[in-house]
């Protein structure tokens, strides 16, 4: 196996280690922030005697999870996704082939 | 597919008017074989102590006495180990994560032989479907990644490197509650929940296909039923070969991605 064979293994496993993390941190984002607010909500519905601050606490708690993961993992997306659009190659492949475009001494450069 | 759905569904076909056995959450129980006091020795335990034992004789067996050039079962040991390596570890830890290889080789081979269970004959059950299996290999990897997490970066360091960097402070102070618990309670709820309810969910589908095609299977149109049935068996038990690896390498890959964050900040 040449060298810029594993090197393109080795990224796509990156790659897919960080997909799985991403993926699975988002899942955690909506589940933690429906149960903090919800949590919230329900404490301060029974505090003030208003039982739909809990129903209320736990939209919150979405939406501020749902904003935050756009905000933290839109951005990256959208940009992944322009470039394959333009490229017309997965997200693997492109990601192999810009890797491959830059030369030594832009590598140095950066 | 069970023993205790086997014999009813053994008598019962369709027609024979005493309804379908439906699985359910009673096949997830068994029957001690025995019991000490209030302990009871059952089915998933057997099979926890022999895919640990399977594991560790395995190994022992590849590397008890290596040689420079390998045997059969050596290559095939360190085929297994160079597979955890490249694959798991190393696009998360790096080459100075390799002294966890050790821990993520066992991790991801216990679980598989585990979950793998489910598709050998006479054993039948994925021990990973029982929850009480899989929260102590959860709370290794919990524990171990908050002590690393405290050791290399400080308690008020690593509390620090959770918060992601960018935010604004105003934002920073309704996300902390979010993240606290996400980073405390539902990052290793997630990596329990999802090995054990697709394991869970797989024996089930597994379970009902399997009982559905002897119950159909009578002289009549439910032949024809019973014949798609068995072929959704068998498209299930294909599925489950590739699902009981492919929980295994996330359980692990998890693992090495969780014990990363911990050894180095967030990037």
């Amino acid at each position: 196996m040449s060298v810029r064979d594993q090197r393109d293994k080795r990224s796509e496993a990156q790659g897919r280690a960080e997909g799985l993390n991403i993926g699975w941190t988002v899942f955690s984002y909506m589940l933690s922030g429906m149960a903090a607010y919800g949590g919230i909500g329900w404490l301060l519905g029974r505090a003030v005697h208003v039982p739909m601050l809990f129903p209320i606490g736990m939209l919150v708690g979405i939406a501020i999870s749902v904003g935050f993961v756009i905000w933290r993992y839109g951005r990256h997306g959208t940009t992944a996704q322009t470039q394959d659009m333009e490229t017309g190659m997965s997200a693997a492949a492109s990601r192999r082939a810009s890797h491959r475009r830059r030369t030594p001494r832009e590598e140095t450069s950066r | 597919m069970t023993g205790a759905i086997a014999a009813p569904a053994g008598g019962c076909h369709l027609g024979s008017g005493c309804g379908f056995p439906a699985p359910g959450l009673q096949d997830f129980n068994w029957k001690p074989f025995f019991t000490i006091g209030s302990f009871g020795f059952t089915k998933p335990m057997l099979l926890a102590i022999i895919s640990a034992l399977v594991v560790i004789a395995f190994f022992w067996v590849a590397f008890r006495k290596p040689k420079l050039i390998p045997g059969r079962t050596q290559s095939l040991g360190e085929m297994a180990i160079l597979a955890v390596r490249d694959q798991i570890l190393r696009p998360s830890l790096g080459k100075k994560g390799d002294s966890y290889l050790p821990l993520l080789v066992s991790l991801f081979f216990f679980i598989y032989l585990m979950n793998v269970m489910e598709l050998i004959p006479i054993f039948q059950f994925p021990v990973t479907s029982r929850i009480g299996f899989v929260w102590p290999l959860v709370f290794i990897v919990y524990f171990l990644y908050l002590y690393l997490g405290f050791k290399h970066q400080g308690a008020w360091g690593y509390l620090k490197n959770m918060i992601p960097p960018g935010v604004p402070a105003p934002v920073l102070i309704i996300l902390i509650p979010v993240e606290l618990l996400r980073f405390f309670v539902f990052q290793p709820f997630t990596l329990g929940v999802r090995l054990f309810g697709n394991m869970f969910a797989g024996h089930l589908l597994l379970t009902i296909f399997t009982i559905a095609s002897w119950y159909l299977l009578a002289l009549s149109v439910g032949l024809l039923y019973a014949a798609g049935s068995f072929a959704l068996a068998i498209f299930v038990f294909l599925l489950e070969t590739l699902v009981t690896l492919l929980q295994a390498f996330i359980f692990t890959t998890l693992t090495a991605t969780y014990i990363a964050a911990s050894v180095e900040p967030a990037h």
